[in-house]
């Protein structure tokens, strides 16, 4: 056996005995770190990159504080819109309180029950002649109940109920051509018929030819009314026509005291239940 | 062998073993390098130089990979003493030889490598059937080149 023989033969046990003392021992996870480290430290990419991270650090903020800003634009403009909505929303509610409160001053007529309900629909080709409500027989509105408005602090007849369904009912207004109201004028005592034109006002007929009568005279429903309660203010004389020769009564024009375009919510008068006994 | 050929061999080594595990690597196959140059270095400058040159690329190529560190330090030095001590009845002077020599050898370490595997990591370092077959046909074209690479520098 040579020198290079017995070198080899040595250099096999030693590389063998320290590869297999390598392998005996757990040293596989800390040789992973010391690559993991190693490749870190070496390679360009992590170095390169981590230092452009720090160059473009700013950049980034900068770009997210633009976007964050512009989102709370967009924002801050949605809640101007609903602000608008709220304001307009406020408004209405604000008309509407201060007419209920109004309302419950009022003393409703004896014997009566009182039924609020809002204008629901109102048919633009019938302006003046109907509206719906929302509150129909579920709420207890019987047919041809009279219905008022308030206007001013003042109740006015509005109509009478012509048609009720379950939710809703539809109100015949006085201004319609087929509505009629026996009514009075207080100052002169004289009684007429107060009948629709169509139009916004009204017109009261078969008052005496010789009797005198001044615009702005009051006119409140009749007792003789099948109807309406007797005191209820229909409207005021806003005309008083020409006597005319053929005729042998007179007429006057009356401006209604709830206008039909203002109405928003109506009171509607019931028969008092019957009591438990009855029934 | 000098001190900066054998620095020089040892560097281009390993440079060349990355090239071709990367670079030069087709469908997951990439021929032995450091194998191929551990079997020329023994065959041409014995098992001694061999040996130191071969744990020295296993120690690296243990450090690289994820597994048993030590597998590929012991493989290399196994082969290296083998090499060296056979290099008197093989004939590795013409390259059908040398690919002979580098397939045969391939084979053997792989098998030698997944059973060190299975003893000291309790599983079998199978590298695949695709890699298994077809990695000795790679290491077997590249190895003429290996080996003449070997032979420049190491040879005195």
């Amino acid at each position: 056996m040579n020198r290079d023989t017995r070198t080899a033969n040595w250099l096999l046990l030693a590389f063998s005995a320290f590869a297999i003392l390598l392998l005996s021992l757990p040293t596989t996870a800390t040789v992973a770190q010391f690559r993991a480290v190693l490749s870190y430290l070496l390679e360009p990419l992590p170095y390169h990159g981590d230092q452009l991270t720090a160059r473009l650090e700013g950049i980034p903020a900068g770009a997210a504080r633009m976007i964050e800003s512009d989102v709370e634009l967009l924002d801050a403009r949605r809640a101007l819109k609903e602000a608008e909505l709220l304001k307009s929303d406020f408004a209405a509610l604000r008309a509407e309180n201060a007419r209920l409160t109004a309302a419950l001053g009022l003393q409703p007529p004896a014997g009566r029950v009182v039924r609020w309900a809002r204008v629901m629909e109102r048919d633009p080709q019938n302006w003046y002649r109907s509206i719906l409500i929302d509150a129909g027989e579920q709420e207890g509105i019987p047919l041809n109940a009279p219905v008022l408005g308030l206007h001013d602090g003042v109740l006015g007849v509005v109509g009478r109920v012509v048609e009720v369904n379950p939710r809703t009912s539809k109100v015949l207004l006085l201004s319609d051509e087929l509505s009629a109201l026996a009514a009075f004028i207080p100052g002169s005592g004289w009684e007429g018929l107060v009948q629709g034109q169509g139009t916004m006002r009204l017109k009261m007929n078969y008052l005496p030819v010789d009797a005198e009568f001044r615009v702005g005279d009051e006119v409140h429903s009749s007792p003789t009314s099948a109807s309406f309660p007797p005191g209820l203010l229909v409207g005021r004389i806003s005309k008083v026509f020409a006597r005319d020769p053929f005729l042998a009564f007179q007429s006057v024009e009356i401006e209604r005291a709830v206008p039909a375009g203002k109405i928003k919510e109506v009171m509607v008068l019931a028969p008092p239940p019957e009591p438990e006994a009855a029934r | 062998m000098r001190v900066i050929e054998g620095a020089l061999l040892f560097l281009g080594g390993l440079v060349f073993h990355w090239l071709f595990s990367t670079h030069l690597s087709f469908w997951g196959l990439s021929p032995n390098v450091l194998l191929l140059v551990t079997v020329g270095a023994a065959a041409t400058a014995g098992p001694v130089k061999g040996q130191c040159l071969g744990f020295a690329w296993g120690l690296c190529l243990d450090a690289m990979s994820g597994h048993v560190f030590g597998a590929n330090a012991l493989g290399f030095a196994l082969v290296a003493y083998i090499v060296g001590q056979l290099r008197r009845q093989m004939d590795v002077a013409s390259p059908p030889s040398q690919a002979i020599v580098a397939a045969a050898f391939w084979l053997l370490y792989a098998v030698f490598y997944s059973c060190v595997g299975l003893v000291f990591e309790r599983r079998f370092l199978w590298p695949g059937w695709l890699s298994f077959l077809l990695d000795p046909v790679y290491s077997a074209l590249v190895a003429p080149f290996a080996f003449s690479a070997a032979r420049r520098l190491l040879k005195t």
